[in-house]
């Protein structure tokens, strides 16, 4: 009876791995077919969460990516240089991120990585990446501590020299926002909301500061577990407090639940997010009472840009199975600027591939020195390895659907 | 008579004349690891014929009923039931119609008496799920008839004022009574009883005495393991002697008590069985 | 803190209480037969809530209907899909385990517990194409709420206390008057016996087994109607808390589920509710509920180590 209860257990646990292999096989199979043939094979990885609750934002990242390695194959832009994207999702865990970053540090032919996603999990990776100096340049995570250090407010110091990103940071978004609640909309008491992430959590404490120096009220403060989709004790206490506007810092997973419920509860007051928020899931959750909500997404809005003119129709001719998302531009640049990266690296040694390590330390300089015109606009390092870009763009929900952007601008501070 | 096997060969004597024996049970051995707590026992017992089993404690007892009842599968051995052979699945066996007491009670302490003898009739009903959850004809008539049913067995047994109170806040010897009323549920052709007068005044021994007599005119068998000798004596047909798992002699009641091997059983002048070994690992073991 | 805001929050309690009941009797059902905790129990739950968007999302028409009249069919989707995954969870992974050592049932829960999760969230899909690696959206009442007096009564909510109301109605009747429920009831106080009543303890493990997911089925219901989503991973937290519930109550005990349930979900939106209202304390509101819950389950643990409605019985193992 023991061995046959052993059976049991082990086809159990059978079922759960093959799960788990079925599952990264279906994605490295997706990005095989982006390869062609080379004499030098150069490898870009790409970690987001590819499932779970942001995966749509995941697979934005995703075949954004993609496409530029596509394109700088079919372009040869590193003649003799085979490119090939090697995606790995870390269902936005720090903990799977972790793996992942041992995983690309581990596989030479790696020359840099794109995202993640997650501002928790690129904390988790630097160090990681950090040791061998591998470029990790993320397109999605807006935490100011990830580039400035964790002293940001006071005494900015670059964490990790090896981590770059083209992305505004939430030291932009979460004032741009309080500076919109505070003078746009004329509301001068607000509730927070956050859950608890490193995201989340610096999202609504950049927005408390700006917010009170303008002279607004932070009527209330309330963290709530980020896997809770049950809002009724802080919906309640956002009804005593009087706010006229709740700020949410956080991911939609959680954060069009809270929408639905406090307009349900009879609070007609607009939920704001960050980039978290602004996704088509939030309003198919949160139902036709989101009408009225806001959401701060990082640089311009894509298709406004003439600068993305070009990418939003090579990504539309390549068919990708998903849309390429909010992250979809950064994403797309930041893979380029690996690419640049290493072609300035290999033009360098008169053409020849470093070997190992020095590889490595040589495309992280050249990623500093970058500079070109992305789909995003201008891509350009400083000294903490942040783009200068501090635009903002502010999104609202009309008719059903995230609009094409109520108001577009660089947050002066 | 001292030379003679512990088996004695032949017709059993007692048995009521011209019937069958409805339960016959041949070599029934029970072995636990090294010890064999019931070594090659048969019985016979014929319709309508109430049989006492007594023995030293360590006999072997409890665990040759639980045999029969199908709890413990036995190592060796058969048991015929109305002339089928029973398999050793105790649902099965109380279906072909066999139930029991215990010697410790084992009532179903949180329902009530009336539920107690309810489910006492659960092989003897049907009720499709879909027509209860309908509560559709068939699942009300089964009802109805289960608790008629269990409400004259509970007057039967005088326990009527009881119904609806809770298994064990009843008085001792009532829940005595209350696991009679639930064996006799099933319909039984025989019923089991263990020790159902531990506990009892004689008052209630007597009461008792009269209850199984009248169980037996409702056309039931009974087997009885008991150790108050008067009750037994005055109550049996047959009686059975287990020593050590074997079976030592059987008869009437005066036979027996004139049985110098039965004298020097329980003087024990014979070589005494380890007390309460078997028979404790049989009531305690679940 | 006005009488009317506390007096939410107790409706609130009461709601997400009925809910957590109504996953906790499958709990305590499986326990009191076979003293397995069922900790696959959450996702039997999670798929009872994907019955019911299949039957919703899949069946030509049911998206049509108004939503009252498409919740009978979702409500028996839900109930069909977590039965059979309870009765099939049963019959191949516990039922070969039950002379195993109790450790051994208990690991297979859990890994089934995560297979089940990755089963759904890799190959569920919806029409065109969406999956379920997501939290995918459920359908959800339109219309206000009804205003009793200023405590608002969503429509979920009325639904989800109806619906508990007449699932526990509906279990003491099975358990007291169905041949089936006594007959699950003997097998629980005393398995043996009850074998020698006739009883084949096998058929009332199963019966244990679905009366759960069926009630686990209504609860996924509820809470999609409540949220408007549901996800693969929703059955973790919810199966943590139910099960927190069923010990808090007395683990074996139907009606301990149900006040276990509902005394947590009190506790919980109370606690948190209170403390998120005051300047002082807001930080301990939301974010602290679950420390709040537990911290009382330990308290009367340590004051009734049976649980609220438990019986003290010896161990039988």
């Amino acid at each position: 009876m023991f061995q046959r209860s052993l059976a049991v257990l082990g086809a159990v646990a059978g079922v759960c791995g093959l799960a788990t292999a079925c599952g990264s096989r279906s994605q490295s199979a997706h990005t095989a077919s982006g390869s062609g043939g080379g004499a030098t094979v150069v490898k870009i990885g790409l970690d987001a969460p590819l499932t779970g609750g942001l995966q749509a934002l995941g697979l934005g990242m995703q075949y954004s990516a993609q496409l530029a390695v596509d394109l700088a194959n079919k372009q040869q832009a590193v003649p003799g240089v085979t490119f090939q994207l090697v995606a790995k999702d870390d269902q936005a865990s720090a903990s799977i991120g972790e793996q992942n970053a041992a995983a690309y540090v581990a596989d030479p032919g790696v020359a840099g990585v794109v995202g993640p996603l997650n501002s928790a999990v690129a904390q988790s990776m630097q160090s990681v990446f950090n040791q061998a100096n591998l470029v990790d340049v993320s397109s999605a995570s807006t935490n100011p501590s990830l580039t400035q250090g964790p002293n940001w407010k006071t005494a900015k110091t670059r964490a990790y020299p090896s981590f770059f990103r083209d992305i505004t940071t939430d030291a932009v978004q979460g004032p741009f926002a309080a500076d919109y609640v505070f003078k746009t909309l004329g509301i001068h008491s607000v509730a927070t909301v956050d859950d608890g992430q490193t995201y989340g959590v610096g999202l609504v404490e950049t927005f408390s500061a700006e917010f009170k120096k303008l002279g607004g009220q932070i009527a209330l403060a309330q963290t709530a577990t980020a896997n809770t989709t049950d809002y009724s004790s802080v919906i309640s206490a956002v009804k005593s407090s009087g706010a006229k506007l709740v700020y949410y810092g956080g991911e939609y997973p959680a954060g069009a639940p809270l929408s639905k419920e406090l307009k349900a509860a009879g609070l007609n007051i607009p939920e704001m997010g960050g980039d978290g928020n602004q996704d088509p899931t939030y309003i198919k959750t949160a139902g036709p009472a989101s009408n009225g909500d806001f959401a701060t997404v990082p640089g311009a809005p894509l298709a406004a840009l003439p600068s993305a003119k070009d990418f939003i129709a090579q990504y539309q001719a390549a068919h990708f199975p998903a849309p390429y998302a909010i992250y979809g531009g950064t994403s797309y640049d930041a893979a380029e600027s690996i690419i640049l990266s290493v072609k300035a690296a290999l033009a360098q040694d008169g053409g020849k591939m470093p070997a190992g390590d020095a590889f490595r330390s040589q495309v992280e300089k050249a990623e500093q020195a970058v500079s070109f015109d992305g789909a995003t606009g201008p891509v350009a390092f400083d000294q903490y390895g942040d783009v200068g870009s501090k635009v903002i763009t502010m999104y609202k929900i009309e008719n059903g659907a995230w609009d094409q952007g109520v108001y577009s601008g660089a947050f002066a501070g | 008579m001292s030379t003679q096997p512990a088996n004695p060969p032949g017709p059993v004597s007692g048995t009521a004349p011209g019937s069958e024996p409805i339960l016959q049970a041949r070599g029934v051995t029970m072995r636990f690891g090294g010890l064999t707590a019931v070594d090659g026992v048969d019985l016979d017992v014929a319709g309508g014929e109430i049989v006492g089993l007594i023995g030293p404690n360590g006999a072997g007892k409890t665990t040759f009923f639980n045999c029969l009842t199908g709890l413990y599968p036995p190592t060796a051995g058969s048991i015929t039931f109305r002339g089928q052979r029973l398999a050793p699945k105790p649902y099965r066996v109380a279906e072909a119609g066999i139930s029991r007491t215990f010697q410790n009670i084992r009532l179903f302490p949180n329902m009530t008496a009336l539920e107690n003898v309810m489910v006492g009739r659960h092989c003897r009903t049907r009720e499709g799920l879909l027509s209860a959850i309908g509560r559709g004809p068939r699942y009300r008539a089964a009802e109805r008839e289960a608790r008629q049913t269990a409400r004259e067995l509970l007057s039967f047994l005088d326990l009527d004022r009881h119904a609806s109170a809770i298994a064990r806040s009843l008085p001792y010897g009532d829940q005595r009574k209350l696991e009679i009323a639930r064996a006799m549920a099933s319909d039984p052709g025989l019923l089991l009883l263990d020790e159902p007068a531990a506990g009892m005044n004689p008052r209630e021994t007597l009461a008792l005495r009269e209850t199984i007599f009248k169980i037996r005119q409702r056309g039931l068998s009974v087997v009885v393991i008991e150790h108050d000798m008067r009750f037994i004596f005055n109550l049996c047909d047959r009686l059975v002697v287990l020593a050590r798992g074997r079976k030592l002699t059987e008869g009437r009641p005066d036979e027996v008590r004139a049985d110098e091997r039965v004298i020097a059983t329980y003087l024990g002048t014979a070589p005494a069985a380890a007390p309460g070994t078997a028979e404790q690992e049989a009531s305690d073991a679940r | 803190m006005s009488v009317t805001v506390l007096l939410q929050l107790v409706e609130n309690g009461l709601v997400l209480g009925a809910m957590y009941g109504l996953i906790a009797v499958g709990y305590t059902m499986v326990y009191g037969t076979i003293q397995l905790i069922n900790f696959a129990h959450g996702e039997i739950f999670m798929l009872g809530g994907f019955g019911a968007l299949t039957v919703y999302a899949w069946i030509p028409g049911v998206a049509h209907l108004p939503l009252f009249a498409a919740l009978p069919l979702m409500l028996l989707g839900g109930v069909v899909v977590a039965v059979a995954a309870a009765v099939g969870a049963e019959r191949l992974a516990y039922r070969p385990l039950r002379t195993a050592p109790r450790l051994a049932p208990l690991i297979t829960a859990i890994g089934l517990s995560l297979a089940l999760q990755q089963v759904v969230s890799l190959w569920y899909r919806l029409p065109g194409g969406g999956n379920a690696k997501a939290p995918v959206a459920f359908p959800s009442f339109g219309g206000k709420a009804f205003d009793l007096g200023g405590v608002l009564v969503q429509r979920a909510d009325l639904f989800t206390v109806i619906a508990a109301a007449v699932c526990m109605a509906g279990l003491a009747w099975f358990v007291a008057r169905t041949r089936s429920g006594r007959a699950m009831q003997a097998t629980a106080q005393d398995p043996d016996t009850a074998r020698l009543m006739g009883i084949d303890p096998d058929r009332m493990i199963v019966v244990a087994f679905a009366v759960g997911a069926a009630l686990a089925a209504v609860a996924a219901l509820t809470q999609g109607l409540r949220y408007g989503q549901i996800s693969f991973d929703m059955g973790f937290v919810a199966g943590l808390k139910a099960f927190t519930a069923a010990v808090l109550g007395g683990i074996g005990n139907v009606r301990g589920a149900m006040l276990g349930g509902i005394v947590l979900g009190l506790a919980e939106e109370l606690s948190s509710g209170i403390l998120a209202h005051f300047r002082d304390t807001a930080q301990y509101g939301q974010a602290w509920a679950d420390v709040w819950a537990f911290v009382l389950l330990i308290l009367v643990l340590l004051l009734r180590p049976q649980g609220l409605l438990g019986e003290r019985v010896a161990d039988r193992a």
